[in-house]
């Protein structure tokens, strides 16, 4: 089985030796404080992840402890940012809206990719869900050297080094084949009689 | 495996020294030397050093698996070796032998070693991030020993269920 790790390793699951290192996310607009713009980004962004653990197929049996692992650290990653911005004296980023997309067209740009679709197969889930929490482990990375407070950077680094364990444990799951699929082939098409 | 590890650890937080709990007393000098990076690079040379002395001691697949952390800490060690020569310090070599943390007899206490060693560099990584010292190189290592951990923990336990943490080098 550990194996199956290592090739996680040489999948570049890991962050840190990837041969291609990460574009930087551009900003759309200029702020006055970065401090602001990372954290208003980061709890949409946060938001986001939450909603896309929401679709029903995290809850069949495979994914839901990873599931509910992941969520429970995304709802302390929005805690601690939106606890940070107070203490900042920062504006309070936005946490109200009903929508995922309502939510991620609300941010100033768009960190992840897009929502997870209703019922998706268990595996086709669990590897978009790898997909999600890499580019958001590569947005919080991106973002600190433009982080002023270093209280912030290391909040920044933190909730990036834990999305990426979420995106190496559901990579794992994946390659031990944990997770395994929960759609059913389509049925065959009625006989036609003549 | 809990008992060890508890065994190990609460002696240092008795005295006041939990970030030592996974280090040698060689590195544990060595850190007291330097800045945060330099810190980090002591610790990835120990890294580099147990990894490869402890895998020898592992059965095949486990082997595997601690062979390419291993290749993952020598890139560490080289990149932290070039930011810090960038930064116009003076990167400290190996040290000549690294003593283990713990005596180290099967499979469990050599894993439980090496994960000792993720711990203790994802908080040399977070106290690099704070201090400023290049910080977009120490957020990406953070991350990747971040994950180490959680393939390690996976190693351990066999449950990927508790393998992540909310705030890796927290505490």
């Amino acid at each position: 089985m550990p194996a199956l790790l290592a090739a996680a390793l040489g999948a570049g699951v890991l962050a840190g030796c990837s041969a291609t290192e990460p574009s930087p996310t551009p900003s759309p607009s200029a702020t006055p404080d970065p401090d602001a713009d990372y954290l208003q980004r980061a709890v949409a962004a946060e938001i986001a992840l939450l909603a896309s653990y929401d679709d029903p197929a995290s809850s069949v049996a495979d994914l839901s402890p990873l599931v509910a692992e992941a969520r429970a650290h995304h709802q302390q990653h929005l805690t601690a940012l939106i606890d940070s911005a107070r203490a900042a004296g920062l504006p309070v980023p936005t946490t109200s809206s009903p929508t995922p997309s309502a939510v991620t067209s609300g941010a100033p740009a768009e960190p992840r990719g897009p929502q997870l679709a209703p019922a998706e197969d268990a595996v086709d889930l669990a590897r978009r869900l790898v997909a999600i929490e890499r580019r958001s482990s590569e947005f919080g990375r991106d973002a600190l050297p433009t982080i002023r407070r270093p209280v912030l950077a290391v909040l920044a680094a933190q909730i990036a080094a834990s999305e990426g364990q979420h995106a190496t444990a559901l990579f794992t799951a994946l390659r031990e084949g944990q997770i395994r699929r929960t759609s059913r082939p389509s049925p065959a098409p009625a006989a036609t009689r003549s | 495996m809990i008992t060890r590890r508890v065994v190990l650890v609460l002696p240092a937080l008795a005295l006041g020294l939990p970030s030592r709990a996974a280090l040698s007393a060689a590195t544990a000098r060595a850190q007291s030397a330097g800045s945060p990076l330099a810190a980090a690079l002591a610790l990835e040379h120990e890294a580099v050093h147990t990894f490869g002395e402890l895998g020898a001691r592992l059965d095949d697949a486990t082997k595997e698996l601690v062979r390419a952390l291993d290749a993952n800490h020598r890139q560490h060690r080289d990149r932290v070796t070039a930011a810090l020569r960038s930064a116009g310090e003076t990167p400290a070599a190996a040290l000549p032998a690294y003593s283990l943390p713990i005596p180290v007899g099967e499979r469990a206490s050599a894993l439980e070693v090496l994960l000792l060693l993720e711990e203790a560099l994802v908080r040399a990584y977070t106290t690099a991030v704070r201090s400023g010292t290049d910080r977009a190189l120490a957020g990406e290592l953070l991350g990747a020993c971040a994950s180490h951990l959680t393939v390690l923990r996976f190693a351990r336990a066999r449950s990927l269920v508790g393998s992540t943490d909310a705030f890796p080098g927290q505490g």
